[in-house]
């Protein structure tokens, strides 16, 4: 999928766990960790929300979108 | 009468139904084998296409024998045809039977029930392939019954709903 989700990027920075977190935003570690592998279909804005005021982030700084030709790349 | 009472009871009306189905394959096929070896053997039974029917033995015009004597083809295609459509039936109320459960056990848009509502509708379709030709003792005739028909566009509906309830399932699993 093109769009990418940086969420363990964000936890290194603030140095958080992946538990604290979804403990913090109210979804199962389980959950998190399908939006964490980019398994996930959709995000809520209320996942989102909870997700950035937890990080204290900006919902561009969670998603990125690479396209076809930047993915083959990695 | 709740959801719950409701499936139990349709799930206990489908495990007889397949009681009764068993039984009646195994009733004809006692008959099939009956008819050939004992001259009285069924006088007060008429078999045709479709089923058999039990009357007092002075009302019925070909007793099973006689109808078996006369026209041996005709009467093994009758018994065969009815036993297909049992074993037919007794599959059709196995995948009903399945899809009841998995609904009681809260697995309503499983990917089973799509297979289960497939396999009703084949099934159905073949039942209606099964009763394309209907013989009473010495006539043959075409007939077309349009229920089973019904029955197998009705399911075949039904299990495209599941299928568009499993992938909504799916996102929705897949939604964080």
């Amino acid at each position: 999928m093109p769009i990418i989700v940086n969420v363990d990027v964000m936890l290194a920075k603030r140095k958080m766990q992946s538990k604290e977190l979804a403990d913090k935003i109210g979804v199962t570690v389980a959950n998190l960790s399908i939006l964490k592998t980019g398994k996930a279909k959709a995000v809520r804005f209320s996942t989102l929300e909870a997700i950035c005021k937890a990080l204290d982030c900006q919902p561009g700084d969670l998603l990125e979108f690479r396209g076809e030709d930047e993915e083959s790349r990695y | 009468m709740n959801k719950n009472l409701v499936l139990k009871f349709t799930s206990v009306v489908f495990k007889i139904s397949r009681i009764l189905i068993a039984l009646l394959f195994a009733f004809l096929l006692i008959i099939g084998i009956g008819a050939f070896i004992n001259d009285d053997f069924g006088s007060g039974t008429i078999i045709r296409s479709g089923g058999m029917e039990f009357n007092s033995p002075e009302n019925v015009e070909e007793g099973l024998s006689s109808f078996a004597k006369s026209n041996p083809v005709q009467f093994v295609f009758v018994i065969l045809q009815n036993m297909a459509i049992l074993v037919v039936l007794f599959n059709f109320f196995g995948s009903l039977l399945k899809i009841v459960r998995s609904i009681n056990s809260l697995k309503t848009f499983a990917e089973g029930n799509i297979k289960a509502f497939k396999n009703v509708s084949v099934y159905a379709f073949t039942i209606f392939c099964l009763k394309l030709i209907e013989i009473l003792p010495g006539k043959i005739s075409f007939a077309i019954h349009f229920e089973p028909i019904v029955v197998a566009a009705f399911a075949f509906i039904l299990a495209e709903v599941f299928k568009e309830g499993h992938q909504l399932l799916k996102d929705n699993e897949l939604t964080v």
